[in-house]
């Protein structure tokens, strides 16, 4: 019942969020010109670096870029829902005090504003992504089945779930410390290193990306699963668990920090 | 009578560490902090019965936020009682946004990104609207405030009037038996101010909904509330009506007095026995500044017409913008 609720106007929103969005037809252009710039620079890069080295701790260039489009698929899907929520929140919502809004309406504040910041635009992320990723299985020549695009769901979502939870996690920070937007930068930094396979970083980088901020579930454990002779076929099993893990975190530092905001105001 | 609203003994105080000087205090303020409690609003009390309508007003930081976020369940009170139709709003925070309706003129509570008519339309599922009261309340309030017109406009693109009197709509559209207006005539043209004003008094008047209206504006005060409660430095300093404010403590009227040719100062003095007295002389008149308790207007009046060639004269009455300045400022013992 509350389930039917919530999706009921989740879809209403959505909707009429989306139509706006489509009046603004030169908005949705740039938009997609950003991305496609922002694509051929990091795929250049890559391309540039590739063609210089015969392959990088025996990973070679089609499969580097595999990972990539894995990453870029499971941070659109996360984008979409959190992003702008989670980059709202420090300043906007918590500094300036505009959380109050949230909290008068009989409706969980938490969803709220994952409504009013719902990022469509970063819906081409998620198709980029997947492109980049067929790309790369045929020039792997892997073969795929029904379960293939199963799984690959499954790790997307899993993975936009530990996106969610660092990110909001950071944000929801700023309940106790101000502004921690000067944390995304970080975030940023750190989420494209692990897009690189992490068996070319030193054991401490490693033990960072798996078991301190997870970022390897994100891209790189899912690709290596499917990827034949990398040696990681079991660790992607690991995903959604890992997922729910670091957003359940993310979702107590919330419920803390919204106490905290109950208590002062800011 | 039906007290809607019960505020008993109610107390905020904030923690605030104290913030030495310099680079080499900054380095030591992080590692070791003293804090004292600042009183943001201190152990007030008052009820309000049904469909009253009251202006709460104080200077900045005077606490009145603070009191409104309590009583709208959005922060919890560090002790005391509120209670406002029968909800603990901080306990029961859900259920308290049924029973109100709120407004914060300096941010909109509409979404961005959709247009009007859909963010009405989305209150209606979120607050459980029968379409009967929605269609009848939302042609209702679209006409008095003539935003028929708007109704499909992205929220992004209306003027500051245009979107206050869409807030003030989507406060009401679910019919609550309190709403909070916080400044909701801030920045806007006196047309719109008199259009907001109208149907905030049109729908005490036909629901019977209670109105707690706090404000800078007196001129919204005076057109809309009957008793206002003053607040500063946390503590009600005036709870009463607000043409008994006017009478009792602006007891200070003004009469004003043109000649064809003026009188010096000292003459009217002894004629008059009045001692504020004041002298213009481009307008070529006299500004007599007398207590309303102590002498009435007509025997001042008659004094100075028996002694002088008065070519014109006027009355007036203290405004209530100048009386709150006296109370803030101390001025009135209360």
């Amino acid at each position: 019942m509350k389930a039917k609720f919530y999706a009921d106007i989740f879809l209403s929103y959505s909707l009429q969020n989306l139509k706006t969005r489509l009046a603004y037809r030169g908005n949705f252009f740039f938009g997609v010109f950003g991305i496609i710039i922002y694509s051929v620079v990091n795929i250049g890069f890559l391309w540039a670096i590739f063609s210089n080295i015969d392959g990088l701790k025996g990973w070679r260039f089609e499969e580097v870029l595999f990972i990539y489009g894995m990453g870029q698929f499971v941070f659109g899907i996360f984008s979409v829902f959190f992003l702008n929520f989670a980059h709202k929140l420090p300043k906007h919502y918590i500094v300036d005090g505009h959380l109050d809004r949230p909290l008068l309406r009989p409706l969980s504040p938490y969803f709220q504003l994952i409504l009013e910041n719902l990022n469509f635009n970063d819906l081409m992320i998620i198709l980029k992504g997947m492109i980049i990723m067929m790309y790369c299985f045929h020039l792997l020549q892997l073969k795929w089945h029904l379960l293939t695009l199963a799984e690959i769901l499954l790790f997307g979502l899993s993975g936009a779930l530990v996106y969610a939870g660092v990110w909001v996690t950071t944000a929801s920070l700023s309940f106790w410390f101000k502004n921690m937007s000067g944390f995304f930068i970080a975030l940023y930094t750190l989420n494209h290193y692990s897009r690189f396979p992490i068996t070319i970083y030193p054991f401490w980088i490693r033990f960072i990306f798996t078991w301190i901020l997870p970022l390897a579930f994100v891209a790189f454990f899912p690709s290596a699963y499917f990827l034949p002779d990398k040696g990681f076929n079991t660790t992607a099993l690991f995903v959604p668990l890992i997922g729910c893990l670091v957003f359940g975190i993310s979702l107590m530092v919330w419920n803390a920090g919204l106490k905290k905001y109950e208590s002062t105001g800011t | 009578m039906n007290q809607i609203i019960r505020v008993n003994n109610l107390t905020k105080t904030y923690k605030n560490f104290k913030r030495r000087e310099g680079v080499k205090g900054a380095l030591y303020n992080l590692f070791k902090r003293e804090y004292k409690d600042v009183y943001a609003v201190s152990n007030i009390s008052f009820t309000i019965n049904q469909g009253e309508m009251v202006g709460y007003i104080g200077p900045n930081g005077a606490g009145k936020s603070t009191t409104i976020k309590m009583l709208t369940g959005i922060l919890r009170p560090t002790s005391g009682e509120v209670n406002v139709s029968g909800v603990c709003p901080h306990k029961d925070r859900l259920r308290h946004t049924q029973n109100i309706g709120v407004v914060f003129g300096q941010r909109t509570q509409l979404w961005w990104d959709i247009a009007v008519i859909e963010a009405f339309s989305l209150l209606k599922k979120i607050y459980g609207i029968s379409e009967n009261d929605y269609t009848n309340r939302l042609k209702r309030f679209s006409v008095a405030m003539e935003i028929e017109g708007l109704l499909h406009t992205p929220v992004r693109k209306l003027s500051l009037g245009e979107r206050m009197k869409c807030d003030l709509i989507a406060s009401l559209l679910h019919n609550p038996p309190v709403v909070f207006l916080d400044e909701p005539t801030i920045g806007l043209d006196v047309a719109v101010k008199m259009t907001v004003r109208h149907l905030i008094k049109k729908i005490n008047a036909e629901e019977k909904t209670t109105i707690i209206l706090a404000t800078h504006d007196l001129k919204d005060i005076e057109a809309i509330c009957q008793r206002v409660i003053i607040i500063d430095q946390g503590r009600i300093l005036y709870d009463g009506g607000v043409e008994s404010i006017k009478k009792n403590i602006g007891r200070q009227r003004k009469l004003i007095l043109y000649f064809n040719k003026l009188p010096t100062l000292a003459e009217m003095k002894t004629k008059t026995g009045e001692d504020h007295i004041q002298l213009s002389l481009k307008e070529q008149r006299l500004e007599i500044t007398f207590d309303r308790t102590k002498k009435t207007a007509a025997a001042l009046i008659g004094c100075v017409m028996s002694h002088f060639d008065v070519r014109d004269l006027e009355i007036r009455e203290p405004e209530l913008a100048d009386i709150v300045k006296g109370i803030y400022e101390g001025k009135y013992a209360l």
